[in-house]
């Protein structure tokens, strides 16, 4: 599996689309108290497609992205992986299929880089198991595509912000899933590292993986994704093709600004104002 | 194995704690010979000697010792908290409370044991009430705060029954036994608390991976097929059956959980799976070290090890404060 040549960005067809999705999500709740921070959402990941969550803080894509994970039980409406049931499933077997990268994730030991990344191996290990030459292979190929070999003797404690989270992207790519749900992977990292972290997603999805991100900039969104979820109170305001969701009423809508934005040389977008009223309900 | 000099290192240890062990005493005997009396001639006196007094007194140090170091280990990995001990879950308060009140009633003299299987009733009845209080899908804080309330209770019952202790004697009997003892323990007393801190040790021992996968946090671990809740009991329970057995029949001792693994963590480079080991046997070693402290010690009043521990694991355990604070300036 080719994972250390992330191809640049560029034109993308609509890709091979397979007749039945990977993952299914079918009207999917979650209630916190009386509110519903999830509410009704239909949500279909392909392989090979990159897919950004996309809203405002607090909309919901959090939570969305831990359901389809099967970490935070949906109060209504299922997940399928596969065309299972993916709570009906075993723990690991669940777990070497989709893998799921955590937004602003700690290490709670000083431990190495090599043992976080190898811990991504857990699924595929019985208890007493030790890795076998697959598992450090796996291990070495993750390292290698997200650039951490240079301090992989170091501790995780001792990492910048950017490292670490390119650690627990290596990490999750060393479980070799078949899906990956990663939630604002691109938070803390430098201009750099942002575009490294997208251009390997981007790679992990042209290999064939099926990828949902959880995405704040709407230009790398736009310029990265192969389709988009936008989420507003919980509910889906829209989905499809970036063109397709992120029109000006949908800024004024679900943001509350106007923006400025063009697609030269490469997909940007400026806040200009907010909106001074809000629409009317 | 990467921990296999480590590991060798600390079993070289316990057989020669082991040996001092069994060779300081009051008679001395040579251990050669009465290793092989033990056999040939099991009623002659030095047989008698090893096999009633020292040879209980000696593993009876190794099972509680390793049985602190293991949970002390598997408490901070669950908790991934390096100051969370094996005490935090109500089992010991609840050991030492049902042990002393046998005392308190005088139930020794009707059987020798009875001590310590009501230490382990009690035990298992304070894990049970923590179990009925934090409820099935508890947290861990909740799971802790349950496991504090019912210390705290244990604790106050301690205190009634040292305050309706009827004599200055019973007073000093009760309080001795809360302070960790080995001394005139016997063989059954091992075979007594044998069982559940075997069956303890087994559940905490196959949660290395998982508790590897944990030092990713919670819900990560969960993604990596760890079923977290179920983890969670498995060394609640695993920690209870051996902490309240080796309680029951000890006594309270502290620090041992404590600074065990605090002392092997950057040697096994801070991972919590391979801590469990060496813990383990970290502790057993130190236990035993501190009982033949205890008696190598002069006196007319005989120092209780449970005093040592304390008295040498606090400043010990200030030093490692230190010790870590320097480095985070440093490393700052």
């Amino acid at each position: 599996m080719n994972r250390s040549g992330p191809r640049q960005a560029g034109p993308r067809q609509a890709g091979p689309r397979q007749a039945t999705p990977r993952l299914k999500a079918h009207r999917l709740v979650r209630r916190i108290g009386t509110r519903n921070t999830v509410d009704g959402i239909d949500v279909a990941l392909h392989s090979g497609e990159l897919v950004g969550v996309v809203g405002p803080n607090g909309a919901g894509k959090s939570t969305l992205l831990a359901m389809l994970a099967g970490l935070v039980p949906a109060d209504e409406g299922h997940v399928d992986l596969d065309g299972q049931p993916l709570l009906g499933l075993p723990d690991a077997e669940r777990a070497r299929r989709l893998a799921w990268l955590e937004q602003q994730a700690t290490v709670h030991w000083p431990i190495s880089v090599e043992r976080v990344v190898a811990l991504g191996r857990t699924p595929w290990l019985q208890p007493w198991q030790r890795p076998s030459a697959e598992d450090r292979e796996r291990v070495e190929a993750a390292l290698l595509a997200t650039d951490c070999l240079g301090f992989r003797e170091r501790t995780v404690s001792t990492l910048s912000g950017g490292e670490r989270t390119r650690v627990l992207l290596a990490r999750a790519l060393a479980g070799d899933p078949q899906v990956l749900l990663a939630d604002e992977p691109i938070a803390a990292l430098d201009l750099a590292h942002q575009l490294q972290t997208l251009e390997l997603l981007r790679g992990c999805a042209d290999g064939g993986m099926c990828c949902a991100v959880v995405l704040h900039d709407l230009a790398y969104a736009t310029r990265y994704c192969d389709r988009l979820y936008l989420l507003h109170e919980g509910r889906l305001h829209a989905s499809g093709t970036p063109d397709r969701v992120l029109t000006e009423a949908a800024f004024a809508d679900v943001y509350g600004v106007q923006v400025a934005r063009g697609a030269q040389p490469v997909p940007w977008l400026a806040p200009l104002r907010r909106r001074a009223d809000p629409p009317v309900r | 194995m990467r921990d296999a000099p480590l590991l060798a290192g600390l079993s070289i240890a316990l057989l020669a704690l082991a040996f001092i062990g069994l060779s300081l005493g009051a008679e001395s005997i040579g251990l050669r010979a009465a290793v092989t009396h033990l056999f040939t001639a099991p009623s002659s006196i030095d047989a008698v000697i090893l096999r009633e007094i020292r040879l209980p007194r000696v593993a009876i140090a190794a099972v509680a010792g390793a049985t602190l170091g293991l949970a002390g280990a598997a408490m901070q990995g669950l908790l991934r908290n390096p100051l969370a001990s094996p005490g935090l879950i109500g089992s010991s308060g609840g050991a030492a409370l049902g042990a002393v009140t046998v005392l308190y009633f005088g139930g020794q003299a009707l059987h020798p044991q009875l001590v310590p299987l009501a230490g382990m009733a009690g035990a298992l009845l304070a894990t049970a009430v923590v179990w009925l209080l934090a409820g099935r899908q508890a947290d861990i804080t909740t799971l802790i705060l349950a496991g504090v309330a019912v210390n705290a209770f244990t604790t106050a019952l301690l205190s009634l029954l040292l305050n309706l202790a009827p004599s200055p004697f019973a007073v000093r009997e009760l309080l001795y036994w809360t302070l960790g003892d080995l001394s005139d323990r016997s063989l059954p007393d091992l075979w007594l608390m044998l069982p559940c801190t075997l069956l303890g040790w087994g559940l905490l021992l196959g949660t290395g991976r998982a508790l590897d996968a944990l030092s990713l946090g919670e819900r990560t671990a969960q993604s990596l097929g760890v079923h977290v809740v179920r983890l969670r009991w498995r060394l609640f329970i695993g920690t209870a059956l051996a902490v309240g057995a080796a309680v029951a029949t000890t006594g309270t001792i502290g620090f041992i959980g404590l600074v065990v693994p605090h002392l092997l963590r950057p040697l096994v480079a801070h991972e919590p799976g391979r801590l469990l080991g060496a813990s383990a046997l970290g502790g057993a070693c130190l236990l035993m070290a501190a009982d033949i402290g205890v008696r190598l010690i002069p006196g007319d009043t005989p120092l209780k090890v449970g005093v040592l521990t304390a008295l040498v694991g606090a400043p010990f355990f200030v030093m490692l404060i230190l010790n870590a604070r320097r480095h985070t300036v440093s490393g700052a």
